[in-house]
């Protein structure tokens, strides 16, 4: 059996190889690949930890839940 | 014909002249102007016919309350039906045509209904349409919806925008009347955050529309001011042409702002209008009040309305709908409209006053304990006849009539929540009652204050008190001197002995109707409302309902809050669906998704489906192959020879986690998941709480409080919602999380005896996916050029299969790795057409089998509800119904003679039985050509069916002329015994 070459190149969320770039009367909008938006929820009883772990994880004081 | 009725004065701009049209005749305006009072000006009073006789009416008011003068407004796409001449800004080039007449308005040739109108009484279609039954269909129906509806539709899509945006503030002030904007001042001037509305496009409400002074100014000069000041604050949003259309919960409040309504088109990258969700801290409700009609025989022609309204086209827009007018009146604010009427040179017929003693004048006629007992003219009024207090009659000659019984505060949005208004006796209406929305306070005529002055007093208090209530004190600002008339009214709601006296104009509902519903016993106000349609029709009866209660209060022998009200609900005034709807129309409504190897597909050139809103590829053609028949059958057969690939991103794919993971999947999945070892697969079957089968997955088990659970494509989303429901309202206490992960991973299926060889080409060495190792039903996080990815033995084909998952961004390289891969194995790609060609091979359900009818024993599952515990639809699943005898069975169908077809929805029949409903034995659900055995085959659902393998029925679709026989066998055609998925 031959060896895959197997190069897992990841696409943007736009499906591109390259982040999309578009200029709009002079105003820039470009993808921004290196943000993602991530759920978070404690165990049951274990808010407090929770919390402490994520603040140590985005090393800053997460919000409050619901803001 | 120039502006015939136009007055003096007014709040319109003189110089700039507007011209527009009404039924293709031009006529000019100005500035400031409304459609109706325009046309008032122009001397048209007649402007629409009503809904069931097809009466000619005019305006019976000057505001969004109006039933009667509905037009369509604009042509083309943008033409809208039903729209209010009393609140449609008048613009150049406005174009308006009157609607539910034919041939003309002055002459309709429906108006005969107004002959049988005896014929036509409450009910009537109950009553009219029930013989003979064949007619109905045929007949009645057509007749009836052809006659129904009032303007038309253009039939075009509606080429403009509508928006919707969210706004927050502490004090929403609902209404810039007397009351809201002194309530806006005193919060505004505390520096909190406000929300001013009106629903009118010159704020000030009635300030603008009488001749009372403020202190040493005029009411139109205070409110000017009132609102620049209100601007130039910037803690405040001054929002005119904004109606609150609704009270929700938590202080949210539904407002549209019509951004261009007042233009002949929206300007370039501006909305029509927007729909705000307004999230108040507290809100006063300053909505006024609507001033109510006195039914009399005939007092629905154009030139009658409302005494207010006469005043506000003289006094705001300088216009009056005759140059003689008189005045219907039970209360002193009748006699301001003569009065002020009579000092803008319009001539006085006579005040008609219900009482005996009312106040005299000497600048005009007062009859007083006189009521108006009929009127005259064909399309227009031309005179009133009077019974005098002494018995006698006299005719009056005008062309205008203003009547007044009161007023009604506008309580609606105090009541969105179901509370109900109560009576107050001093002013003879409903005022909000104590159940307000939370956080809402009323103020003004809307909570029965009718002076100016004490509007203005009771907006300043309610301001304060609702800042009281966030904390901050306040001083309310000094209230200038105004008018402060009590309320000196004597109830009067119908002339005795009237019958064709209109309550609801807009749905041509009269006294004799409310006597009618009363007589059949249709006496409490749900029934009265439904019965009669009073104040069904697009102003939900704002000048009606109190009027029919009070009649039918005094036909059962009660008191009008005995009666009670019906329930009011959003929106208080008609809004158009898109505004609803706002951007999500077209493919911003029904969005395409795409999966990550969308574009490799297209490459592929695959043909693709609509599964739900993903683009899923059906099939992948090759050179020379003309039918899609032929891509499908090469697709199968090199799967089963040899190894296949199929994009299953699109399946529903649901993360479980927390310590509870496992017992909540054992209340959602009928067959037990307690006890699945970590790194194995489930299939699991979930019920709906009525027994019947829901969707089927499987359940895989990551870690101890981990499964990735899978659902169908199309459940995906009812799915993630019933388990969301079982998870926060029925099992709350229990540990666990819910995450849609289905666009979080790519997921390729590998189905075929090579599928291994392949995988163990694609996953990092340092996974070993040997049999022993990765035995079937396995599990497992794993690794694909260095990539996390997880692996799932499991197999929809039958085959030996595996489903292997990447994120997403890394799907388009998996694909392309694993054909790569495939290569030496001439590995095919399919697409879903071969998918479910393989699994009606096997025998196994999908959709179509789980298609909402059917339960675990219709599915051959009967044993998979496990009694041992409680899960979602276990008990029901019992019910006597559902475990008959005969109950349907999952069988396979193979035809007798190997050419026939086995068509999805032909039925099945006993051999020698007649073919019709009594008769049937089953139905067909999936049907395909299997490749693997060369003739077609079917699965479906046959009474007994586990107990009639090899006989032979007749498969009858009469409809498309299919009758042959098939032999009823089992739905596992190939491998039976599951030996390949074990290989």
């Amino acid at each position: 059996m031959s060896e895959p070459r197997n190069q897992m190149k990841p696409m943007t969320s736009l499906g591109g190889s390259a982040p999309q770039v578009m200029d709009i009367n002079g105003v820039t909008l470009a993808e921004n690949t290196d943000c993602a938006i991530a759920y978070f929820a404690a165990r049951r009883g274990q808010e407090a930890a929770a919390k402490m772990a994520l603040e140590k994880f985005i090393s800053a004081p997460p919000p409050d839940a619901g803001q | 014909m120039t502006q015939v009725n136009r007055l003096k004065g007014g709040l319109i701009n003189r110089n700039v002249p507007m011209t527009f049209s009404f039924d293709g005749k031009s006529m000019q305006g100005f500035e400031g102007d409304t459609l109706a009072s325009a046309l008032l000006a122009n001397d048209v009073r007649l402007m629409g016919r009503s809904f069931k006789y097809h009466r000619p009416r005019g305006p019976l008011t000057a505001g969004s309350e109006e039933p009667n003068a509905l037009v369509e407004l604009r042509t083309g796409a943008r033409k809208e039906p039903n729209t209010r001449a009393t609140t449609a800004e008048l613009f150049d080039g406005l174009s308006a045509q009157s609607q539910n007449r034919w041939p003309s308005l002055s002459f309709d040739a429906m108006a005969i209904n107004d002959r049988f109108s005896n014929f036509l009484t409450a009910g009537f279609y109950y009553k009219t349409f029930m013989w003979p039954a064949a007619f109905w269909e045929k007949v009645y129906e057509p007749i009836i919806r052809k006659a129904a509806g009032l303007g038309t539709l253009s039939h075009e899509p509606d080429p403009d925008s509508y928006d919707k945006g969210f706004l927050h503030c502490d004090l929403l002030v609902i209404g810039a009347g007397p009351a809201g904007l002194v309530a806006a001042l005193t919060a505004g001037r505390a520096g909190v955050q406000v929300i001013v509305a009106d629903e009118d496009f010159v704020l000030g409400g009635r300030l603008n529309a009488e001749t009372i002074t403020l202190s040493d100014r005029s009411g139109v000069d205070w409110a000017a001011d009132a609102i620049a000041e209100l601007h130039a604050l910037p803690n405040v949003r001054v929002l005119s042409r904004t109606t609150i259309i609704g009270a929700f919960d938590h202080g949210i409040y539904g407002a549209v702002e019509r951004v261009s309504d007042h233009l002949s088109e929206p300007a370039a990258g501006k909305p029509r209008q927007i729909l705000w969700r307004i999230y108040s801290k507290r809100a006063v409700l300053a909505a006024g009040a609507t001033e109510r009609p006195i039914a009399f025989e005939n007092n629905d022609r154009p030139g009658i309305m409302l005494a207010s309204a006469l005043r506000s086209y003289a006094n705001r827009w300088a216009v009056t709908p005759s140059q003689k007018i008189a005045v219907f009146t039970n209360n002193d604010d009748g006699h301001r409209t003569a009065a002020d009427l009579l000092q803008k040179g319009v001539t006085i017929a006579a005040v008609i006053d219900t009482r005996a003693d009312a106040p005299t004048c000497d600048s005009f006629e007062v009859l007083a304990g006189a009521v108006v007992t009929n009127t005259a003219g064909r399309l227009g009024l031309s005179a009133v006849q009077v019974q005098l207090a002494d018995g006698s009659t006299r005719q009056l000659d005008c062309g205008a009539l203003g009547v007044s019984g009161g007023w009604n505060p506008n309580v609606h949005l105090a009541s969105h929540q179901r509370g109900r208004p109560v009576w107050r006796e001093d002013i003879a209406a409903f005022v909000p009652g104590e159940a307000l929305p939370a956080g809402m306070l009323a103020a003004g005529a809307a909570n029965g204050n009718f002076s100016t002055h004490g509007a203005m007093l009771s907006g300043a208090s309610a301001a304060v008190a609702a800042l009281a209530e966030l904390g901050l004190e306040t001083t309310a600002p000094d209230i200038p001197e105004s008018e402060d008339a009590p309320i000196n009214l004597t109830p009067f709601w119908h002339v005795q002995g009237a019958k064709r006296a209109w309550l609801d104009q807009q749905n041509d509902v009269t006294a004799k109707d409310v006597k009618l519903a009363h007589q059949e016993n249709f006496q409490s106000v749900e029934h009265l409302k439904r019965y009669t349609t009073l104040g069904m029709a697009t102003d939900q009866g704002k000048t009606s309902n109190i009027g029919g209660l009070a009649i039918m209060a005094e036909l059962a022998g009660k008191n009008i809050p005995e009666v009670g009200t019906t329930i009011f609900r959003p929106p208080y005034t008609p809004t158009a669906m898109g505004t609803f709807a706002g951007r999500s129309k077209g493919a911003d409504f029904r969005p395409t998704r795409k999966t990550p190897s969308h574009r490799w597909a297209e490459e592929q050139g695959a043909v693709f489906v609509e599964v739900g809103m993903w683009l899923r590829a059906q099939w992948f053609p090759r050179p020379g192959e003309t039918h899609w028949r032929q891509s499908v059958d090469r697709e199968v057969t090199q799967t089963r020879r040899s190894v296949g690939i199929c994009d299953v991103t699109t399946l529903g794919k649901i993360d479980v986690q927390g310590t509870d993971a496992a017992t909540f999947l054992n209340k959602v999945y009928c067959n037990p998941f307690a006890k699945v070892p970590v790194g194995k697969v489930r299939y699991g079957l979930m019920l709906r709480e009525d027994g019947i089968a829901m969707d089927d997955g499987t359940a895989a088990r990551m870690a101890e409080d981990h499964f990735v659970v899978t659902t169908t494509t199309a459940n995906a989303v009812g799915v993630y919602r019933h388990m969301e429901f079982v998870r926060q309202c029925l099992f709350p206490d229990l540990d666990v999380q819910l995450i849609s992960t289905t666009e979080a991973w790519a997921q390729y299926s590998v189905a075929g005896p090579n599928a291994r060889k392949l995988l163990q080409k694609v996953v990092d060495k340092q996974h070993d996916i040997s049999n022993e190792a990765f035995p079937y039903m396995a599990c497992g996080e794993i690794s694909v050029g260095g990539v996390r990815a997880r692996l799932f033995r499991i197999s929809f084909s039958g085959e030996l299969a595996y489903e292997i998952a990447v994120p997403t961004r890394y799907g388009d390289a998996l694909i392309r790795a694993l054909t790569e891969a495939g290569e030496e194995f001439d590995a095919v790609v399919y697409g879903t057409e071969a998918l479910g060609v393989m699994r009606i091979e096997k025998g196994h359900a999908a959709g179509n089998e789980l298609n909402g009818t059917t339960t675990a024993l219709n599915l051959g599952m009967g044993r998979m509800v496990n009694k041992k515990k409680d899960s979602i639809g276990s008990t029901l699943s019992e019910r006597d119904g559902l475990n008959t005898e005969d109950a349907l069975k999952l069988v396979g169908l193979k035809p007798v003679s190997p050419k026939d077809p086995v068509p999805a929805g032909a039925h099945i029949m006993s051999k020698g039985s007649s073919i019709d409903a009594a008769h049937d034995q089953g139905y067909v659900t999936s049907a395909c050509f299997s490749p693997n055995l060369g003739h077609h085959i079917g699965i479906g659902f046959v009474k007994s069916g586990d107990a009639r393998m090899g006989e032979i029925v007749r498969l009858v679709s009469p409809l498309t002329g299919v009758e042959h026989d098939v032999q009823i066998v089992s739905a596992h055609f190939i491998d039976p015994e599951g030996d390949r998925l074990r290989v």
